[in-house]
């Protein structure tokens, strides 16, 4: 097999469809804003693959946010994948205490070769602190249901396809800017021609995500 | 703001210079070289550098023509008599890089036992033209035997050894040939299907479709073959899984099927398991 750059790029972007950005919201957003973002990163196969992809939020109330997402990387591939969802605030922040939030998401992908589409649920939780108002770190489980896990060839599919991940967010008046750790489908063993991709215990992928986004505020 | 928007262009803008994206293009691209076939390029068995030619062909993949650069070890004029492999390479980018591979083949039984042919797939070496589909490399595979045909082999001498991206070509050939019945094919540590390599790497069940036009299917093709059959695998090959390999090959109904499970071996398994076992396990197959 060929190992070069370009090779390993392509191959290893196979990794794309699956939670292949950073959490779309952790802490709720303020009621009226609205959040637009900029994702880029992935698993690291000595580097981090440059995913990417562009959402939008909104703050419904001071509990509820909505948010959508665009997956730029997916679609060079020809297929159009995207994600919708809701996330519910259950426990505000207090000092040391965790603020715990939880977000349902549907991601659907639809193949743009032969028109075939695939529609994943996904839950998250989030265990966030805010300390002197602008730092945000925070830790989260998410978890991709496959539903037509038994098409999945030699009756290898999973229904449970988790991720852990470990972030920070700085949160400014007008910008907010991300970083996050994820540790990818580490239930299971993946596997990719001729790239050596970072996993735990040869579990899973590991991947480094960042994240820019703009908030907007409504003015009275 | 802007910042954002533009950040936002550009990556909108590399979404749509690269909307043709395809895994394949990793898989199916070679590098143009110098090619150099001499004893100087060998490391362990040798050849009577007169009885190697290099020459091209025409390969036409309906009407698609590419001319490929072909390899012949042996004497030619033995074509009509002598056993004959037809050796598929894998996706290094040149024959340059199997040069040892096919010496050892032809150096199976004896020095130059055996007549081996290697080519260049379109795109791969200095063959010209692209590799796009399985059906490039079946076609290609098939200019070779044609070639050797036109020399007198006849289909009880030829024998089509698959190494990785070549034993997709080699199992599709096998099943469906138009030239000459393929009676012996060695699959040496392929993929099974473009669906598992996406599958592999995400877990979930999307189809290869969703990654790539190129679409082969060996569990799928080897079912309509049943002549001997060989698969050479590796327990610790890190490119084809052995895992996938064991649930196709423990499901092939073929009463001649055999295979060769190497302990401990990666995806190099001719160079891997040492050439007297290498030796031993082909004379087997090919004496059978």
């Amino acid at each position: 097999m060929k190992f070069n750059c370009i090779s390993i790029i392509l191959f290893a972007l196979l990794f794309c469809c699956s939670a292949c950005n950073t959490a779309r919201v952790i802490k709720p957003l303020e009621k009226g804003e609205t959040r637009i973002a900029v994702d880029l990163g992935g698993p690291i196969v000595g580097f981090p693959i440059p995913m990417s992809s562009i959402s939008g939020a909104y703050g419904i109330s001071e509990k509820l946010s909505v948010f959508g997402g665009f997956h730029a990387t997916t679609l060079a591939y020809q297929s159009l994948q995207c994600d919708v969802g809701a996330n519910y605030s259950f426990l505000e922040t207090r000092k040391w205490q965790p603020g715990i939030s939880g977000s349902l998401i549907l991601n659907p992908i639809i193949d743009m070769r032969v028109g075939n589409s695939s529609l994943f649920p996904e839950t998250a939780f989030n265990f966030y602190w805010q300390i002197r108002e602008r730092h945000v770190p925070f830790i989260g489980l998410t978890n991709w249901y496959d539903v037509a896990k038994g098409t999945v060839e030699l009756e290898k599919g999973k229904l449970m396809h988790p991720a852990l991940y470990l972030g920070y967010n700085y949160e400014g008046p007008k910008w907010i800017f991300g970083i996050e750790a994820k540790w990818l489908n580490f239930n299971k063993t993946l596997m990719i021609p001729q790239v050596d991709h970072t996993s735990i215990g040869g579990n899973g992928a590991t991947g480094v995500y960042l994240k820019l986004a703009y908030r907007i505020f409504k003015t009275e | 703001m802007k910042y954002l928007i533009h950040l936002s262009f550009i990556i909108g803008m590399l979404t749509f210079i690269g909307c043709k994206n395809d895994v394949a293009f990793a898989l199916l691209q070679g590098e143009q070289v110098e090619y150099s076939f001499t004893n100087a390029d060998l490391s362990e068995r040798f050849v009577d550098e007169g009885l190697v030619s290099q020459f091209s062909l025409i390969s036409n993949n309906a009407g698609s023509k590419a001319k490929i650069e072909a390899l012949y070890i042996g004497s030619q004029d033995q074509i009509k008599t002598d056993t004959i492999i037809l050796y598929l390479h894998g996706n290094r980018p040149n024959m340059n890089d199997y040069w040892q591979l096919t010496v050892n083949l032809a150096n199976v039984g004896g020095q130059h036992n055996y007549g081996v042919m290697m080519f260049d797939f379109r795109g791969f070496g200095n063959s010209e033209g692209k590799s796009e589909s399985i059906e490039d490399l079946v076609a290609d595979s098939e200019a070779c035997i044609a070639w050797l045909k036109a020399r007198g082999l006849s289909k009880e001498r030829l024998i089509v050894y698959g190494y990785s991206l070549g034993a997709m070509s080699g199992a599709h050939l096998a099943s469906d040939w138009s030239i000459l019945e393929i009676e012996k094919v060695v699959l040496d540590a392929p993929q099974t299907t473009s669906t598992k390599l996406l599958q592999d790497a995400t877990g979930l069940s999307l189809g290869g479709s969703a990654v790539t036009s190129f679409d082969y299917n060996i569990p799928l093709v080897i079912e309509d073959y049943d002549n001997y059959l060989l698969w050479i695998h590796g327990t610790d090959d890190k490119t084809a899984s052995f895992e996938n390999f064991k649930y196709v090959y423990d499901r092939y109904d073929n009463p001649k099927k055999s295979s060769a499970e190497l302990q401990g071996v990666g995806h190099s398994t001719a160079i891997d398991m040492g050439f007297p076992a290498y030796e031993k396990l082909m004379l087997k197959f090919m004496r059978q």
